[in-house]
């Protein structure tokens, strides 16, 4: 059973098997996570988000038309609640804090590496001044650039997610970069790999 | 991550950070417990449906200056015949039977006059239009009404009679509008504007929105045989490699749209082979190889493209893995994968060779460097 595709489970959900379903919740969870937690910000939101998702998208497995790929359809539907979570807030988070989980995953892997005090400070400065850049972006560069660069799903998949075309999604990625990369210079910061 | 130059500006490698970045995962057994709430939720009736759909509709308006900015807007219905428009706009303002009979007679020379002259066209209709509102104009004062009277009660009917003609304006509003939308549909679907549309601070940067305008991930897609690389892994999604998908969505486009969704492939809509493109991409790649103007090496985004569009195969290779798997692509000058270090989980295991053949397939455009290496994470 494990090793059917997502649309042989999502077939099998559809005809009542909980079990096909559960499959897909255990296969797909940990991206829609790290998704939710990249948008909301807030590792409680994020879990929250993610057990929504597959409920949500239990109960409209009668929609889900096929043309798409499961899983991009349940991240736009991760999408959505995220968002929706986002503008429910009862006040704006902009401002990015120094306990932001984000900051933690992206200094979980070098604490195990870096033993010096002050090169994890400037990591975690670093850390930072990226993750404030991103924030600063709107709801839809964001997204698109926590799509593409972040998770590492391609144009295509992107542009199904978002309900776009793919040259909407490049232009996304290029803009949000371009302002990512104005961001980074006024704090003092350089784009390594723009430098040939 | 960081480090000081002798200017005392410090750099960051933005794609690799942004690449690398995870997350801190929940507490160890989060993902059981989360699976498991679920399927109570699930069993306990909890799973309200989603009625109005809301969740399922594209998620963000377009962003402001965005060439192709129809991404969140509703779907378009599909294209209405200049029939259907001509007959919707005499229809919105429900004018008198006789006017409604003028304006279509209007419209219908007006379209007779499109095949050869829009001009002669424009004045017949002008002129049935007089000729009708005279009429009314007739009919609406009786021979038994005073001069005077006839003349106070003429303006009345002449505001009406303005109908036919303001209905033939619309008419002809509604052909040039229609024009205008057809035109506009034909250049979007064109990569020109996202080049011409992205500024030149970054110099590379064009042509990586360019090339991801060209159908290349999509051939890269396509290029997935099943028993290349996905086929070679227990994968999930083998069986919805890119021929299938694409067959798949070719048989769903003659669906009825779904509201908020816009198909983005759909001006490929009928792609060439594989083959065919193979030819035209190299085509392509041969002229910038020859002109002597080959970038030092591949620009961020156009590696980001690549890898972004053979992905989705790479980490089919890892389904079902706990941890993520790094891959180290190098890339010759000629744009092609020269070879692919698979680190992490999936080194040694059967998946490091279907990561490598799924990987493989990355193309950039030719470069001046002998060979340029980017690190990829695969995450299941």
């Amino acid at each position: 059973m494990s090793q059917k595709s997502d649309r042989e489970l999502v077939d099998a959900a559809r005809e009542g098997d909980a079990e096909a379903f559960g499959i897909l919740v255990r296969r797909h969870q940990k991206r829609i996570y790290r998704l939710a937690v990249h948008l909301l910000r807030d590792a409680a939101e994020a879990e929250d988000v993610t057990q929504e998702t597959f409920v949500r998208a239990y109960g409209a497995l009668s929609r889900f038309d096929g043309r798409s790929e499961p899983f991009t359809w349940m991240y736009r539907i991760a999408v959505n609640l995220s968002l929706n979570a986002i503008r429910s807030r009862k006040t704006g988070r902009k401002a990015t804090t120094p306990d932001d989980p984000r900051i933690e995953g992206m200094l979980a892997d070098r604490k195990s590496v870096e033993a010096d005090p002050a090169r994890l400070a400037a990591d975690r400065e670093a850390a930072l001044v990226l993750a404030t850049g991103i924030d600063k972006l709107s709801d839809t560069l964001r997204t698109t650039l926590i799509l593409v660069s972040i998770d590492g799903l391609s144009h295509l998949e992107a542009a199904e997610i978002l309900g776009c075309p793919e040259g909407t999604v490049a232009w996304r990625v290029h803009e949000a970069r371009r302002k990512l990369r104005a961001h980074l210079t006024s704090e003092g910061y350089s784009d390594e790999s723009d430098e040939s | 991550m960081s480090e000081d130059k002798s200017q005392g500006q410090k750099s960051m490698a933005v794609d690799d950070m942004l690449r690398d970045w995870s997350v801190v995962e929940p507490k160890a057994d989060f993902w059981d417990e989360n699976a498991a709430r679920v399927a109570e939720r699930l069993e306990s009736a909890q799973a309200d449906a989603d009625q109005h759909g809301a969740l399922l509709s594209a998620p963000l308006p377009p962003e402001e200056g965005e060439p192709f900015g129809k991404s969140a807007a509703p779907e378009e219905p599909a294209p209405r015949s200049l029939a259907e428009l001509a007959r919707m706009a005499v229809e919105a303002s429900a004018p008198a039977p006789e006017s409604s009979e003028i304006a279509k007679e209007s419209l219908s020379l007006a379209a007779l006059g499109r095949a050869s002259a829009p001009v002669i066209a424009e004045a017949h209709a002008r002129e049935v239009a007089e000729r009708a509102e005279l009429e009314r104009m007739r009919a609406s004062a009786p021979p038994a009404v005073p001069s005077e009277l006839a003349a106070r009660a003429a303006p009345p009917p002449r505001r009406s009679a303005a109908g036919p003609l303001a209905m033939a304006g619309i008419g002809l509003l509604g052909l040039a509008a229609a024009a205008v939308i057809v035109v506009r549909a034909q250049r979007a679907s064109a990569p020109e504007p996202v080049a011409a549309a992205a500024p030149t601070a970054l110099p590379a940067a064009p042509a990586a929105a360019t090339q991801a305008q060209k159908p290349d991930d999509v051939v890269a897609l396509e290029d997935l045989a099943p028993g290349k690389g996905a086929g070679a892994s227990p994968s999930p999604r083998a069986p919805t490699s890119g021929g299938e998908k694409l067959a798949a969505k070719a048989e769903a486009k003659p669906e009825e749209p779904k509201p908020g969704t816009e198909k983005p492939s759909e001006p490929s809509a009928a792609p060439p082979k594989p083959e065919e493109k193979k030819d035209e991409e190299a085509a392509k790649m041969k002229p910038a190889a020859t002109a002597g103007d080959v970038p030092d090496k591949p620009s961020t985004g156009a590696v980001q493209a690549a890898i972004g569009s053979v992905m989705g195969s790479a980490r089919a290779c890892v389904a079902g893995q706990d941890e993520d798997s790094r891959a180290t692509i190098t890339f010759g000058s000629d744009g092609m994968v020269k070879s692919v270090a698979v680190s992490g989980k999936a080194a040694g295991t059967p998946a490091e060779a279907c990561i490598k053949a799924a990987l493989g397939k990355a193309r950039v455009q030719p470069f001046a460097r002998p060979t340029f290496s980017v690190g990829a994470t695969i995450r299941p």
